[in-house]
């Protein structure tokens, strides 16, 4: 004797569960009937007799729900017993069965063959309900099979609250989604092992244009998923065997979790709902099926599945132009590198011929000191000082442009001077004809377009001997005063015409005691603070004015450390070059 | 043809051939005066009987770009029938000193300093 009450439930939704499924047949096949007879137009004396079946299955469905899903009562008894057996529910259940069975003996003659079909099915499955009446709601409650309970839900009880939410909701995905849905691309895969179910869910899907695959059970879905390619699945939840909360389980864990998974059930079975929506379920649709409901429920699943496909294709786009970036930035990277090994190399090339203090301390009546810093990208300055003979010559040179070309270029510039000095060539317009030759040719055949400034300053017994085109000399004379000599006259860019002899002139300087000289390259007068003023060669002038009487080291030091105050915190854009005679 | 940045412009004039700087040019290096490298030549490859290369409202231009001017007079020289003429103004130190070399490359060259 099942006294518990939680079993006693279970037996009712048993019970439910199996009048239903006749019931949702009758509905399902008439209301397809009466939709194509609507869709076609068709004018047919018989329509009244289908609407008669369609409304019995309504109040079928009515009586079991009134009769066989009682509220709980306070004290949590029930009489199942006389649940079961009260008369009046197998008289509200045998009416309209009796007149289902009477409206499809008439309509079978009359109605089109394409329907004759389907008006067999609802007269079987009214049949088989009447036959169910007698033996299910005479059973002795006792006797049904424990194993069949074994796939019910823990809870059935419906609360007829959260049912109307779910059905409010379900209208207003139906009014949102009235989307244009290629339906024919999509294959939908229908699982129930009931037959009756399976064909009415087939036609409804396949008449909203959907392709349709059918399973008759867990195990053949579980099967057709891995090898077919499905893009909804609809699952009922109570089948024998593998039932539909192992299949949903299944799909979820395995790599077809992105397939959208609708399951199918009675409306009273609400828990159910919930614990498989809680497993990864898209949605629900309830029996009978509302083709409103199932089309707008297949749309909405169907259109976040496109949303999710297109998210994932957009994902590997993304995957893709990341690959490529960084294989860019790994290009980069190695450029990178081999233009800052480059810029290593350029500035080596140009510090490591640099005169040496040792040198130019052992330089007799003159104080020299030098001072360069290439920028970042090397700007091609040069600067030496020479011994031969006991003839001392300074040079000083700005290579145009930046880079390895120009450092290059300099070096080259550096061993021609080297070269004509200790072949004791002292004639400036031969010494610079040959020089601008040597490089000329050079610069053609790199095929280069750069040309340096520079000046050769020889010194001899206090006196300056100064040939070739550079910035201004300037020398502030002990006390101060300031002379600048102007070199445009005295010769020309070398490596930019084949022959300058013509423009190359000599001019001379005497020297007093404590006399400063200063030469430069333009890195220092066009040296920009951040408003982009030039530091000028006003102000080297003046600051050398104001610090002739010190060392020429101190010079330059005064000089350098108030370009930086100049500069500040701006890009040095070239090459700093500074150097600073003091007749001793 | 013309180029007009924020700093400097350069402009040809078809109908007077002049071909007029504005502003202060401190490109970095021959990459940067490519595009004012390529309006020059595009010039002197038309041949026209004269070229005014007016540079009276450039109020500087780095050694970069001298070199540039250069290669250009030097261009013009070698077609031989082209009439140059340099415009340039005493109000830019500059101007007094490199202007001198262009005439240098090419003896023709009429210079004139306002």
């Amino acid at each position: 004797m099942i006294t518990d009450s939680q079993s006693q439930l279970s037996i009712l939704a048993h019970l439910r569960h199996e009048l239903r499924t006749p019931i949702n047949a009758i509905i399902g096949y008439s209301e397809m009937i009466i939709e194509e007879i609507e869709e076609l137009d068709l004018n047919v004396e018989y329509f009244n007799e289908l609407e008669q079946i369609r409304e019995c299955g309504v109040q079928l469905l009515a009586a079991i729900n009134t009769f066989l899903n009682p509220p709980t009562l306070p004290n949590n008894q029930l009489n199942l017993p006389e649940i079961i057996t009260n008369p009046e529910l197998k008289a509200q259940l045998q009416k309209p069965t009796k007149v289902v069975i009477s409206k499809c003996h008439q309509l079978i003659p009359l109605i089109e063959t394409d329907f004759i079909a389907d008006i067999e099915k609802i007269s079987t499955a009214a049949n088989k309900l009447l036959k169910d009446i007698d033996t299910l709601l005479k059973i002795s409650p006792q006797k049904i099979d424990s194993n069949s309970l074994d796939n019910l839900p823990e809870n059935a009880i419906a609360k007829t609250s959260e049912i109307d939410l779910i059905i409010d909701s379900g209208f207003l995905l139906a009014a949102e989604s009235d989307l244009p849905l290629k339906t024919h691309n999509y294959t939908i895969l229908i699982v129930d092992d009931n037959e009756t179910n399976r064909d009415l869910l087939s036609r409804q899907v396949k008449e909203q244009g959907y392709q349709v695959a059918t399973a008759v059970d867990g195990k053949q879905a579980i099967t057709m998923i891995q090898t077919g390619a499905y893009d909804l699945i609809l699952l009922d939840i109570i089948m024998p065997e593998i039932n539909g909360y192992q299949v949903l389980k299944w799909i979820r864990s395995s790599s077809w979790g992105h397939i959208p998974t609708i399951m199918i059930s009675a409306l009273d079975e609400i828990d159910s709902v919930v614990k498989c929506i809680k497993m990864g379920a898209a949605d629900y649709l309830a029996k009978p099926f509302n083709p409103v409901l199932l089309k707008a429920r297949l749309g909405a699943c169907l259109e976040q599945k496109r949303l999710r496909d297109q998210q994932a294709s957009y994902l590997e786009q993304l995957a893709t132009a990341n690959e490529q970036i960084s294989k860019l930035n790994n290009c980069l990277q190695a450029e990178n590198m081999r233009l800052s090994a480059e810029l290593d190399i350029t500035q080596r090339l140009q510090m490591m011929l640099l005169p040496k203090e040792k040198e130019l301390s052992q330089i007799e009546g003159l104080e020299i000191a030098g001072f360069m810093e290439p920028a970042d990208e090397v700007g091609g300055d040069y600067y030496d000082v020479l011994q031969h003979h006991g003839r001392i010559t300074i040079g000083i040179g700005d290579v145009t442009g930046h880079g390895l070309e120009s450092g290059v270029l300099m070096l080259m510039v550096q061993t021609a001077v080297r070269t004509l000095m200790e072949n004791n060539e002292t004639d400036p317009k031969k010494f610079f004809e040959v020089l601008n030759r040597t490089i000329y040719k050079n610069v053609q055949r790199m095929d280069s377009d750069k040309n340096l400034s520079l000046c050769l300053v020889d010194y001899y017994d206090s006196v300056l001997s100064l040939s070739g085109q550079h910035e201004e000399m300037v020398v502030v004379r002990s006390g101060g005063a300031i002379e600048r000599v102007d070199t445009i006259d005295l010769g020309f860019p070398i490596g930019l015409e084949e022959t300058i002899e013509d423009f190359v002139f000599q001019a001379q300087v005497h020297l007093n005691q404590g006399d400063v000289v200063i030469l430069y390259t333009d890195g220092i007068t066009e040296a920009e603070n951040n408003l982009g003023v030039h530091y000028g060669l006003e102000r080297l002038c003046s600051m050398v004015q104001k610090n002739w009487q010190h060392s020429a080291k101190n010079i330059r030091q005064a000089v350098i450390q108030d370009l930086r105050s100049h500069i500040g915190v701006e890009k040095v854009y070239d090459d700093i070059t500074l150097v600073v005679l003091k007749q001793k | 043809m013309e180029i007009k940045t924020e700093n400097y412009n350069v402009i040809y004039d078809e109908t007077s051939q002049n071909i007029i700087f504005d502003g202060s040019l401190r490109l970095n290096g021959t990459a940067e005066y490519a595009s004012i490298s390529e309006l020059l030549n595009n010039v002197a490859q038309q041949e026209p009987e004269k070229i005014v290369l007016d540079l009276k409202e450039l109020s500087f231009l780095n050694s970069s770009g001298i070199s540039i001017l250069s290669k250009f007079v030097i261009n013009v020289r070698k077609r031989k029938n082209i009439q140059m003429v340099v415009i340039g103004a005493k109000k830019n130190p500059w101007q007094g000193k490199s202007l001198k070399n262009l005439q240098r490359l090419m003896p023709s060259l009429k210079l004139e300093l306002e």
